[in-house]
């Protein structure tokens, strides 16, 4: 009885205490909480971490950073009505226009943009940071609310270390859910088509990059990841819109990439790429499935100097059952092995043939080519492009064998004022190059206003005409499937905003 | 060589093929023009750089210069990839504006977030069911609560968050909502409450022109007009808001000190849902197979920032191509148009108060085939399917003409005690606000709705007897014409609110609403209409 006084003795004492000492210091409201605050993240954090909800004033070091990206368009299609009732207009508009240019088929050109609105928001210091991209392809109040999956919330999330201080060169590592990139035939983005011509991944995994110096000028670049899903569709999932129409037959899927670099300077960089995407997987709805494979091997260099910056690569892209492998990996844009089948491989491939890719882009200014450095941009410029991609199939679907799609265009865009400026594109597509009738062109004359030369945003006023080959079909409907039924818009005006920061 | 067959010459009319060479030979004729003429106009543009006295910069003669800018031929750090950063689009339209994450010479663009997040929770006191099963007892609690017409508050709980960035000169505007879908406060079951992006624009501001201002909206927004109120949308808000991608053109111009003009005129699309797009209760029952669009100006009068004088004029417009469904009248398709002109005028009598006074004519033509590019009509209708469901009847056709008057008057009593002296609203105050409106359907296609009429009235007052509290009264009425008899709604809801100070824009509020209903609108005996709802709720604007 006696040590059990002596003991609430002392932790009276000690209680008492406690609260005078802190009385002579600053006076503390914060209120003692008995549950955890509502802000804490629903998810166990790995220790070490940095407790959330500390205020970025009370560390000097970290900080948060905010990015973005919108491209915003209307665009209006038009076409002659085939039968125009009483009341009825000789002239149908449709918005989004009815054109050949479905984004994950070959046929995308990218003149008619669709909307893309993302958010970047980082927070980290120089050795570490943590990025988390929100994203959507619509807007609800602009255009109503339907397809859940056009509002993709977090789109990607991955932490990036900077360990180049120890190690002595430059060397990055990611980890978490990101997409990479390889074969952007741009020298700041993908190109004029809108796709990597070599291979996009979309996993949660690691990603390590190191540059290692040889001599003064030369430089090794060396890159290394490994992804998967972070799940896979359930067994038992009806195939619908508000999914996204998954495919419950698709397995998980793993890729691995390894990618090396040569750079001379700031001006030259050759590069070469394997990727290979790969599932084994025994719970598919449909039984036992074959492992799936898609295995990427290419090449690219970008050349860049007073005549402009040329890019030129080459992909094999060797696919074995890949109707299995998911949309972990994309290839010029088609979202894993089913996708590749429905737009290159055919049906009845079984997911077994190859792709051989190829591409060029060449930008250049003509101010800059003429005036060399002395020209910064702030001032009058031509700009000229000239891009192409084509890509030769192999398929076990002998009506898809042997086919070779291309596409190719140029733009000339004259910046004349420091808020306004021309320019002209032409496009032309061929699905199968030996037949004509499976081709189509695209003029585009546009207008475009900016704030300033060199200005990041622009608003593009523009008129495309597309002359479409008898066996060119667009698709309609929810998922949108080929509908040789459907009348295609002719004329398109497009208003399109973009900026990011 | 002929790379194409012709094209589907029989969808193409002679006159339209023309327009289209024509057009294609104009696009070739300035890209020619453009090649022939840009040599001489870079020699004259870099004489022009000179002479501003902007030295050129030096001569890259370093291959391992940093990159300066975007141009082609800048010299671009290594890399094996694309960043995870960077958005996956092709570059802008002409290849002009830089690329995300290239090298850019803008001054720093600042960046603002400002949001509003607001929660309440109604609990309405069931009555019991004619159809009350044996043993029933007790009283029903309903969440959300069941109830008609208008409540004294934004029911449920969300957040919208704006985030702003960019230069006096051009901004990028983001708008986020989150409506508390979350699985974790009421199961997850309605997706379209978010979180989502509602709306982007870029808005350029350049600087003024003389007299003349200007600025031009461009993205996907809602632009609202024509609300009677002083602050904000007033009780029975706005009485026009659009919707769509597009632009919005505005120009003010001071004519003289004491009056402005304003001019504003935009045009916007709305996408259309795909015919064969399965409609259910996440997606609102939202119309497939039609897509809108708009056209919309307006022109306005500012005397002494006292008397103000605004006309509105929108066209809606639609061609329905539908292939086997019909519009929800179960009618043929068939192209449409639903067109609104409105005038609205403002009193601002300082001490006395602001009135202001909306009359608007709604028109619609076989409109059953318009979507909802007009996103609110008379009181918070939204687009031509709930407009003609609620004004101009079933059997209507979808045509039909409405016309309405909308009044509001708003006052502060201690403003009126206090002057001459200015009232900053750092005292005790009684805010009042009282409004009206009136609409009659002069033409619907639908005799029982032809001349139909009916009434709204509200009251909205506010007695701040210190910083922290104040006593709340409002009263809704609303009367109108129904296929079922008169819709009659009709409510009064005292409450207290607390808040953190005088001109603070938090709130935290309880509210008891006392309803009634005609039979028309309480006309379910097994789900009988809750009268008496408890709220509790708050909201935060920053």
């Amino acid at each position: 009885m006696r040590r059990r006084l002596a003991g609430l003795v002392i932790a009276l004492s000690v209680a008492i205490s406690g609260p005078a000492l802190a009385q002579q210091q600053d006076p503390d409201h914060s209120i003692d909480k008995l549950g955890l605050d509502p802000g804490e993240p629903q998810a166990p954090s790995p220790p070490p971490a940095v407790p959330f909800g500390v205020q970025p004033a009370q560390s000097k070091e970290l900080t948060l950073d905010f990015h973005g990206y919108l491209l915003l368009p209307m665009e209006i299609g038009m076409h002659d009505r085939l039968n125009p009732t009483a009341g009825e207009s000789d002239v149908v508009l449709h918005t989004p226009p009815l054109i050949p240019q479905y984004p994950e088929g070959f046929e995308y050109t990218g003149v008619i943009p669709t909307p893309w609105v993302q958010m970047n928001f980082l927070y980290g210091n120089s050795t570490v940071y943590a990025t988390t991209i929100l994203a959507a392809t619509t807007l609800g109040d602009a255009a109503g609310y339907y397809n859940t999956t056009a509002q993709l919330g977090v789109n990607d999330a991955f932490i990036t270390v900077n360990a180049s201080k120890p190690i002595g060169i430059p060397f990055e590592v990611h980890v978490g859910a990101m997409t990479g990139r390889y074969g952007a035939m741009g020298a700041y983005d993908i190109g004029r088509y809108g796709t990597p011509l070599i291979a996009q991944t979309n996993t949660i995994g690691e990603t390590i990059e190191a540059s290692i110096p040889l001599g003064r000028q030369f430089k090794l670049m060396l890159e290394q990841g490994f992804g998967g899903q972070l799940a896979r569709p359930p067994a038992g999932l009806v195939p619908a819109g508000w999914n996204g129409f998954a495919n419950v037959n698709a397995g998980a899927t793993f890729i691995n990439h390894l990618h090396a670099g040569l750079a001379y300077g700031k001006n030259f960089r050759l590069a070469v790429h394997y990727l290979t995407a790969f599932t084994q997987d025994d719970q598919v709805p449909s039984g036992l499935i074959p492992d799936g494979r898609i295995v990427v091997m290419g090449g690219e260099a970008h050349l860049t100097g007073q005549f402009g910056h040329i890019y030129a690569g080459l992909a094999s892209t060797q696919a074995t059952n890949a109707a299995t492998v998911s949309g972990a990996i994309r290839i010029l844009n088609a979202q894993g092995g089913q996708d590749l089948m429905n737009e290159y491989l055919g049906p009845n491939s079984n997911g077994n043939g190859s792709l051989t890719t190829f591409g060029a882009e060449y930008d250049v200014s003509v101010s800059r080519m003429i005036f060399g450095q002395a020209y910064t941009g702030k001032s009058a410029d031509i700009l000229v492009s000239l891009f192409g991609i084509g890509t030769e199939v192999k398929s076990d679907d002998a009506t898809f064998n042997n086919v070779l799609k291309i596409k190719g265009g140029a733009e000339v865009t004259y910046d004349f004022l420091p808020f306004m400026g021309v320019s002209e594109r032409f496009d032309h597509v061929r699905l199968n190059a030996s037949d004509s009738r499976q081709a189509f062109s695209i003029f585009s004359t546009r207008l475009l206003f900016h704030t300033n030369w060199l200005a990041r945003e622009e608003i593009a006023l523009q008129y495309s005409y597309f002359e479409d080959g008898i066996n060119v079909y667009v698709r309609t409907g929810y998922p949108p499937v080929i509908d040789p039924s459907a009348n295609p818009d002719a004329d398109v005006l497009s208003l399109i905003g973009t900026v990011w920061w | 060589m002929s790379v194409l067959e012709p094209p589907r010459r029989s969808d193409i009319s002679p006159a339209r093929r023309a327009v289209h060479r024509f057009l294609r030979g104009v696009g070739m004729l300035v890209g020619l023009l453009v090649v022939l003429s840009g040599v001489s106009r870079i020699a004259w543009a870099d004489d022009s750089t000179t002479d501003a006295g902007a030295p050129p910069a030096p001569a890259d003669d370093d291959s391992t210069a940093k990159a300066t800018d975007s141009i082609p031929g800048s010299p671009r750090p290594a890399g094996l990839g694309l960043s995870p950063q960077a958005p996956p689009v092709p570059p802008a339209s002409g290849g002009r504006a830089p690329s995300f994450g290239a090298p850019t010479q803008d001054p720093q663009w600042s960046f603002r977030i400002g949001g509003r997040i607001a929660g309440a929770e109604a609990i309405g006191i069931g009555r019991t069911p004619a159809d009350a099963p044996v043993g029933y007892s007790g009283t029903a609690l309903h969440v959300p609560a069941l109830t008609q017409g208008r409540m004294p508050f934004f029911p449920g709980a969300g957040a919208t968050l704006y985030f702003q960035t960019g230069t006096p000169i051009v901004t990028a505007y983001v708008l986020f909502y989150a409506r508390m879908s979350g699985e974790d406060y009421n199961g997850y079951y309605n997706p379209q409450a978010g979180p989502d992006f509602g709306q982007a624009y870029l808005l350029i501001t350049p600087a003024p022109i003389g007299p003349w201002h200007l600025s031009w909206r461009v993205g996907g927004f809602i632009e609202t007009y024509g609300g009677p109120g002083q602050w904000g949308w007033g009780i029975f808000g706005p009485t026009l808001a659009v919707r769509g991608f597009g632009e919005t053109t505005n120009a003010d111009v001071e004519v003289s000190p004491d009056l402005r003009l304003s001019f504003t005129h935009g045009v916007l699309a709305v996408p259309g849902v795909p015919e064969n797009f399965v409609r259910g209760d996440y997606n609102t029952w939202i119309e497939t197979g039609v897509s809108d669009y708009l056209q919309h100006a307006h022109a306005g009068l500012t005397y002494k920032n006292q008397y103000l004088l605004r006309v509105h004029y929108v066209s809606d417009h639609s061609t329905d191509e539908r292939k086997y469904l019909l519009t929800f009248l179960n009618t043929a398709p068939h192209d449409g148009h639903f067109d609104t002109y409105q005038v609205e005028a403002r009193w601002l009598a300082d001490p006395y108060g602001q009135f202001g006074i909306t009359a608007m004519m709604y028109d619609f033509g076989t409109a059953a085939s318009v979507g909802d590019g007009i996103w609110w009509g008379l009181d918070w209708t939204q687009g031509a399917r709930e407009m003609i469901n609620k004004f101009l009847g079933p059997n209507s056709n979808g045509n039909g003409k409405i016309q309405a008057i909308s009044a509001e008057y708003d006052t502060s009593i201690a403003r009126l005690l206090w002057a001459p002296r200015a009232f900053d609203g750092r005292a005790p105050d009684l805010r009042l606000a009282i409004a009206g409106m009136e609409y009659w359907t002069f033409a619907s296609g639908d005799p029982d709705y032809k001349n139909a009429t009916g009434y709204y009235v509200g009251l909205d007052t506010e007695y701040r007897f210190s910083s922290l509290f104040s006593f709340t009264f409002q009263a809704f009425g609303e009367n109108r014409a129904s296929d079922i008899g008169r819709w009659a709604v009709y409510s009064l809801n005292p409450g207290v609110q607390f808040h953190s100070d005088w001109l603070s824009t938090d709130r935290v509020f309880f509210i008891y609403s006392r309803r009634s209903y005609s039979s028309a609108v309480d006309n379910n005996s097994a789900a009988p209409l809750d009268r008496d709802v408890f709220t509790l709720g708050g909201y935060f604007t920053f």
